[in-house]
């Protein structure tokens, strides 16, 4: 098995039929375990817990993290995919735990990652009867029964969840909690490079509270997190967890050799426009990884494509060899949560070979020993690539990973400059729990769970005590003495969502000639238009359901099988109406704006596509509801000269907008403390009359992002001027003026051509028109 | 609309203005508008406390007087058996919502005493003393006898206990004439409600009474303003469904010793 995959992957390069494809691969060299104990050595207890899993010693990171523990230092852990992080944090928790009567919660960031982690859990306590019985641990979460709930809140000594069940339906309930509450000695943290953006804040403010509410009942746990590899883990983690964090990120797993490769489908015509459909390509890769016997795992940027290429390897697979069809699946949100637990186990158990996934898999569910990674399409950001392809490549054995690239322009440029791509740290993962928006939503929910004292700005910051006067002014809550209590009979967290999104979902039934409609999935309120409008190929499984149906007031997408060779895909009209004008500004060379703005997106219609092919087949009109957000937007207008003055130069003013919007979009989250998910940004010139670009907060009502732009403008041009003039690529790259925003995420990255990487220059010289730069 | 105003007080907090300057001024606690009473000191805070005795207490009701039935006071215990109440102590508790969320307010009724007690928190802060206050009365009692109490009034006063790190013992033996009543009326009328049975009983007048919906919202008013004259009226609304118990738990008495024929009943259906 050892020497199998370099020959696999020497015979694919040497195969007529993949000629040409592979462009560059970058040797990842082995790496030899270091070993390191903790100085007091585990007790007995543990030392035979971990014997009967396998495990006689300890990794230099596992015996660093356990040392921080014992020592009540909050730490992160930074080591890779498959180092054994869990232990880092299971080791010192069960020690405490067995010695007296603490508590540990632990935090993921999915339902899915605290299913995973507890079946983990569940091996190492079972090793001992005595140990399982005396320390009681559960998933405690949406799916938890109510005499389950009960149980663990009674009895419970480690409890899995997530922030979003801590933040609804623990800490409102704390009295209930409090015998778990007055014991906790740890806090883990899970994954936390998750907690990025507004989203992170919202933890952030939710770990204070918890924070405040384990004070409260006499306990100051400790802070055990993790994180894949990120520029800033420090930062990110001592922000969340609100104090100092020690860092343990020398990673003493050992390591296979492992080769990433780049691999560039041809082109389809002699003229070198048109490439071969990436998912095939994966496809076929995928196939003969599996025919080769190597355990593959295949992320792809949509759901349809993971189904997409599924569907395709199971044809394949049936023509060619039909034993292995049944030993591939596909994962992906939507799936029913059953559904999901039995793929992720046959996958740890071997029984599957080969999966498809969306990036639901790239956080650490644990996957088994797989040895390759193929990525179809660049996932977006390089820490993403990295945790991607991190997921083969398990102990001392070979690994290989494969991005296969897109013919769009982000996709082709890492083909064509590899370096660019393994010379990279991966990105910064922001976030401000301060954010005065965020920090109101929370300081509701802490006043609602304990009055809020001045004192507390210890924890949640200066903004504190104005913020609670707000609330008193507007009867929120009530001074009495020196605190404020909650004074509405309203439960602040139920209308605090964490999450981007709204936790709306619909539900999708299939009706069947015979007997009850049966639910089959669900997708959120969001994605629905763009996945399940009438007469939608919905695929589920590999397999074509025809949306009937959707109902936007029951929340149902009626479906029903039928075999067809085509998938469908929705054209997406969005647009941007500016509200009023709430301050205006001006630059040298043009004028500012912060504005209200309404952006809405509607499904008007989907194109029908053949199977394997990348041409549409037909399309429908469709008439449904727009989905509307009503937000807050910056606006940067250059001045009447700037047409001319670019024209000059051969350039135009839009691609130095579509430039200048791309490196805002990098910078403006650096200033704003925010993820570049949070924001929107469009060029368009129908609310002005002439092109202007816009960055708009993707949440109701705005969350201050685009604000912190406005007002900070003069300081936000600079940055972008710096990274595209400190940018070493000469045209512009995905990291300066190129990434744009995300594609629709429902959309088959293989029809999408993606926007041209915008001309560099053009954004250079409108920045110098705008007077932050010289000319 | 008011959230919106909010929405734009934190966006100028955002760009680093509009800190309050002032206050308005909070009117000071009246207790004039509350039933007479007193301030208690405990180590836990003050509370407000409205005490008198039974008799005091029921004089001048429009209802039927309060007779009470001959000792043993029997009820129905598991599996049929009678067991005796001695020493009972009746409770109810006017809250703001569910647990997560302050009680204000606790009656109870000592018949050994004769005394009728009305703990009150004056403001949120005083939530604690009237907790511990309650729970050590209930503690000391022979018997708790409440309405629905088992699901609702004991659990949510243990977990306001909890909330505010107090001990609490368990309690006494609790008769919870929901039970009660449904065991002894089956079929007798549309459904266990107190106000239902209420009337049932000959307890029809509630003048003046404040609909229960409303008494949260009523709190956090009185509490944000300092005072609200209708707070007098759910301290009534209160005594009347504490003296409730006293008199449904009579009559289930009484009906126990006719074997099981419950007389005394009016309007039942």
């Amino acid at each position: 098995m050892t020497s199998k995959l370099s020959e696999v992957l020497e015979e694919i390069r040497h195969d007529r039929r993949f000629a040409g494809r592979i462009v560059h691969v970058e040797e990842i060299p082995a790496r030899a375990a270091v070993y390191a104990e903790p100085e007091i050595p585990l007790r007995n207890l543990i030392r035979r817990a971990l014997a009967s899993i396998g495990i006689e010693r300890l990794y230099a990171h596992q015996g660093e993290a356990i040392e921080a523990a014992r020592a009540g230092k909050n730490v992160v852990i930074v080591t890779g995919t498959a180092s054994g992080k869990t232990l880092c944090y299971n080791i010192p928790v069960l020690e405490s735990l067995a010695e007296g009567a603490g508590t540990a919660l632990y935090l993921f960031p999915t339902k899915a990652l605290a299913q995973d982690q507890l079946r983990g859990l569940t091996r190492l306590l079972e090793t001992d009867p005595s140990f399982a019985e005396a320390i009681p641990a559960g998933t405690y979460d949406g799916d938890t029964s109510r005499y389950g709930r009960r149980k663990l809140r009674d009895r419970g000594r480690i409890i899995l969840s997530n922030p979003d069940m801590l933040h609804a339906g623990i800490l409102p309930n704390h009295p209930a909690w409090s015998r778990f509450f007055s014991l906790l000695r740890f806090v883990v943290l899970d994954e936390i490079h998750a907690y990025r953006g507004i989203f992170g804040s919202n933890v952030g403010n939710v770990i204070r509270r918890l924070r405040r509410i384990a004070r409260h009942y006499g306990s100051d746990p400790v802070f055990l997190c993790s994180s894949a590899t990120i520029a800033n883990p420090r930062e990110l983690a001592s922000r969340l967890v609100g104090g100092e964090v020690v860092v343990v990120d020398r990673d003493g797993s050992p390591r296979g050799p492992k080769r990433f490769v780049l691999w560039n489908p041809p082109f389809l015509d002699p003229n070198g426009v048109e490439r071969r459909s990436s998912n095939v390509e994966g496809k076929d890769l995928l196939v003969r990884l599996v025919r080769e016997g190597v355990p593959t795992i295949l992320f792809a940027r949509a759901r349809i494509t993971a189904e997409l290429v599924y569907r395709y390897a199971r044809e394949d697979l049936e023509r060619r060899a039909r034993r292995l069809a049944g030993r591939i699946a596909v994962y992906r949100g939507g799936y029913l949560p059953e559904e999901r637990r039995e793929i992720e186990r046959r996958l740890f158990s071997g029984d599957l070979l080969a999966v498809s996934s969306t990036n639901a898999l790239e956080l650490g569910i644990d996957v088994g020993s797989l040895g390759a990674s193929i990525l179809v399409g660049f996932p977006g950001t390089i820490a993403s690539t990295w945790q991607q392809a991190g997921r083969a490549g398990r102990t001392e054995e070979e690994a290989l990973a494969v991005l296969v690239a897109y013919n769009d322009p982000i996709d082709q440029y890492l083909i064509r400059h590899p370096g660019y791509f393994f010379g990279r740290t991966p990105e910064q993962a922001t976030i401000d729990p301060e954010n005065p928006y965020v920090l109101e939503r929370h300081l509701r929910c802490a006043a609602h769970e304990l009055p809020l004292a001045a004192d507390d700005a210890a924890l949640f910051g200066d903004l504190l005590e104005p913020i609670a006067e707000a609330l008193e002014d507007f009867g929120k809550v009530t001074r009495v003495e020196d605190r404020w209590f909650w004074a509405l009979t309203d439960y602040p967290a139920a209308e605090i969502s964490l999450r981007n999104m709204s936790d709306a979902t619909f539900t999708i039934l299939e009706k069947t000639d015979e007997g009850e409609p049966r639910t089959i999935g669900n997708v959120d309120a969001i994605s629905a238009p763009e996945l399940l409008y009438p007469e939608a190929i919905y695929l589920h499984e590999g397999e074509t359901y025809f949306v009937r149906d959707l109902d936007f007031e029951q929340r149902v997408a009626t479906v029903e099988r039928k075999e067809v060779d085509y998938y469908t895909q929705a054209i997406v009209d969005s647009t941007i109406r500016l509200g009023k004008v709430r301050e205006k500004g001006s630059l040298r060379g043009g004028e500012t704006l912060l504005a209200e703005a309404t952006v809405t997106w509607m499904t008007t219609g989907f194109k029908k596509i053949k199977f394997y092919g990348l041409d549409s087949i037909g399309w429908g009109k469709l008439a449904l509801p727009p989905q509307e957000l009503e937000t807050v937007a910056l606006g940067i207008v250059p001045g009447p000269d700037a047409a001319d003055r670019l024209g000059r130069f051969g350039l135009r003013v839009v691609e130095g907008l579509a430039g200048l919007r791309n490196l805002l979009l990098v910078v403006l989250p650096l200033h704003a403390m925010c993820d570049p998910s949070n924001l929107g940004g469009v060029v368009e010139s129908s609310n002005l009359g002439s092109p202007a670009l816009f960055i708009y907060d993707r949440f109701p009502k705005g969350l201050g992002l685009s604000e912190r732009g406005f007002a900070t403008l003069g300081t936000v041009l600079a940055a972008a001027r710096e990274l595209a003039e400190g940018c070493p690529c000469a045209e512009g790259c995905p990291s300066c003026v190129g990434q744009p925003r995300p594609p629709l995420l429902h959309h088959d990255p293989d029809l999408l051509q993606g926007d041209p990487i915008p001309n560099k220059e053009a954004a250079l010289r409108l920045l110098a028109i705008f007077g932050s730069a010289p000319e | 609309m008011r959230d919106e105003a909010l929405h734009d007080r934190i966006a100028r907090l955002a760009r680093g203005g509009a800190r309050r300057t002032e206050r308005a001024p909070r009117t000071e606690r009246a207790e004039c508008i509350l039933p007479p009473g007193r301030e208690v000191r405990t180590a836990h805070g003050t509370f407000y406390l409205a005490e008198r005795s039974l008799q005091d207490a029921i004089r001048g009701e429009k209802n039927a007087p309060l007779r009470f039935p001959k000792k043993p006071w029997n009820i129905a215990g598991g599996k049929g058996d009678l067991r005796e109440v001695e020493r009972p102590l009746f409770f109810d508790l006017e809250t703001t919502g569910f647990a997560s969320c302050p009680l204000f307010l606790a009656g109870t009724i000592d018949l050994a005493e004769g005394i009728v007690r009305q703990r009150f928190a004056r403001d949120y802060a005083e939530e604690k003393a009237v907790v511990a206050a309650a729970a050590e009365e209930i503690a000391g009692a022979g018997t708790l006898v409440s309405f629905n109490g088992k699901s609702y009034d004991l659990p949510f006063l243990r977990s306001r206990a909890a909330r505010h790190r107090l001990p609490f013992g368990s309690p006494p033996p609790h008769v919870d004439l929901l039970h009660q009543c449904r065991r002894a009326w089956r079929g007798r009328f549309p459904d266990f409600r107190l106000q239902t049975l209420e009337k049932a009983v000959g307890r029809a007048d509630r003048t003046g009474d404040v609909p229960s919906a409303e008494i949260p919202e009523l709190y956090h008013d009185f509490v944000r303003r300092g005072r609200d004259p209708r707070m007098a009226a759910v301290f009534k609304h209160n005594l009347e469904d504490v003296l409730t118990l006293v008199r449904l738990f009579f009559l289930l008495v009484e009906g126990e010793k006719k074997g099981g024929e419950s007389s005394g009943l009016q309007g039942g259906r």
